[in-house]
């Protein structure tokens, strides 16, 4: 029963449900919603199968095979804090040697339902590292942006802001008016004139 | 938050009790061969703030199926996994049970047995492991139940509802049960009537998943020689395959009708 040779109609050979035999190994290579059990290359999505050239790196490289995915929705593009993705969390308590977040967005994509974040005292900036004082880099209620660096233990995910780019991108001042990013390590309130300390995010895209 | 019923309350009554119209009560079932199946109707997305949804009616089954997550693992107390977790909830309305049932159909009534049921068989079909330390939420109402054939049905519309909810499984898991007659005959998905039958012996119950040709779980009621196990099973996986070819053809054209919309 696979998609190939299913029927003659080419609409219902172009769809594919979980379980389907999309193609087999020897003419494609796997990619996203797919999955490989002996020669052969399943889906593991319901969707329209999609194929890909080969990217071509060198002309000396053997022949790439073509890539074979399943369609994808936004939805299930990013929904889970990966190794290695930039995640959008908020503070939501500080204590001397780390502070604990919960993840909102992960790669500009909002997240239904939050994550459990932790940021170490030694991974809030690459710059003397040994004389961070957390309550001078975050305070509760910020947005930060942050990588993480692993998945952590059972309740946290590990994350780090060691990199320019990354965080402080939003907060507020005592008056209740968001800050403006005054230096790397400072933020103005626009109304009072007031600096305020935060380990300050130097933003170049704009974010969703 | 989520309220479980084991037995029904005084106050509930089951909707037929006020179905006065006599004709609906004695509508002739119409005669089925032995391998022939209850009509199955489906429709996915149903619920609209679930990720994925199903609605599902099947004999007399009808059971609304919605999944969440992945999100973050709330069981505390778990150690680090790479691999997901799946969690069940069923709920069964009040009034969707029979008003007296009697000492079978009560055991059949049974949320702990059927979310425990839903999750050791639907597990093997799910990529767990690509969603690590996460867990997805399959919530299951049954509005109407004959009691019976409510594993079957119940597992069918959470693997509905897992693929409209886009999360990765290796197969669909089908479900179907059969009865075991005494002289080794067997009708496929049996409803009440054809139960109370003089020759009943056993109920079989397999759920299945056709494309990796894998037995995910089996359910056996009443004594069965070996040759009677060895029928139901075989039958009862011919069922599967007849279902899931149904199934399967439904949902493509659900997929290429949801483009056509676009």
């Amino acid at each position: 029963m696979t998609a190939k040779d299913n029927s003659d109609n080419p609409s219902t050979n172009s769809v594919a449900i979980p379980g389907n035999k999309v193609a087999s190994l020897t003419d494609y290579n796997p990619g996203p919603g797919t999955y490989i059990s002996g020669n052969s290359i399943f889906a593991s999505l319901s969707g329209f199968i999609r194929t890909e050239p080969p990217i071509v790196l060198s002309e000396a490289d053997e022949v790439q095979l073509p890539h074979i995915h399943i369609e994808m929705h936004e939805l299930e593009k990013k929904c889970i804090p990966q190794s290695g993705s930039l995640v959008n969390a908020r503070v939501i308590s500080i204590n001397p040697r780390s502070c604990k977040v919960s993840i909102i967005a992960v790669d500009n994509t909002y997240l239904k339902h939050t994550f459990r974040g932790i940021v170490r005292k030694e991974d809030i900036r690459a710059f003397q590292k040994d004389q961070v004082e957390i309550d001078k880099c975050y305070r509760p209620g910020d947005i930060i942006r942050a990588r993480v660096i692993s998945l952590g233990e059972a309740l946290h995910y590990v994350l780090t802001t060691a990199e320019n780019e990354l965080g402080v991108i939003f907060a507020k001042g005592g008056t209740g008016v968001p800050l403006m990013p005054y230096n790397w390590e400072e933020m103005q309130c626009p109304k009072t004139g007031n600096t305020e300390y935060r380990k300050v995010a130097k933003v170049k895209e704009i974010i969703k | 938050m989520h309220t479980f019923y084991t037995t029904i309350p005084e106050q509930t009554h089951s909707w037929r009790t006020f179905d006065t119209n006599s004709a609906s009560k004695n509508v002739s079932t119409p005669v089925r061969g032995d391998n022939d199946f209850r009509p199955v109707f489906f429709q996915l997305s149903a619920v609209s703030n679930a990720r994925g949804s199903s609605y599902l009616e099947w004999g007399g089954n009808k059971i609304l199926c919605s999944v969440f997550g992945p999100r973050e693992n709330t069981l505390r107390r778990d150690e680090f996994s790479i691999k997901g977790r799946l969690v069940c909830e069923v709920s069964i309305c009040p009034f969707s049970i029979p008003h007296t049932p009697n000492a079978r159909q009560q055991s059949y009534i049974d949320t702990d047995r059927l979310s425990a049921l839903l999750v050791s068989s639907l597990e093997s079909s799910v990529c767990i492991d690509k969603y690590p330390k996460s867990q997805i939420e399959i919530c299951l109402l049954f509005i109407e139940t004959d009691t019976l054939s409510m594993s079957t049905a119940a597992v069918l519309s959470a693997s509905l509802a897992l693929i409209d909810a886009r999360i990765e499984v290796w197969d669909i898991t089908i479900a179907c049960s059969c009865m075991i007659r005494s002289e080794n005959s067997v009708k496929m998905d049996p409803s009440w009537s054809e139960i109370t039958d003089s020759e009943y012996v056993g109920l079989l119950t397999l759920f299945y998943q056709p494309s990796l040709n894998v037995v995910s779980g089996v359910e056996c009621e009443g004594e069965l020689t070996n040759l009677q196990l060895v029928k139901g099973m075989d039958s009862c996986i011919e069922g599967c395959l007849q279902l899931k070819k149904y199934i399967e053809g439904k949902l493509k054209e659900n997929i290429l009708k949801s483009r056509a919309e676009k």
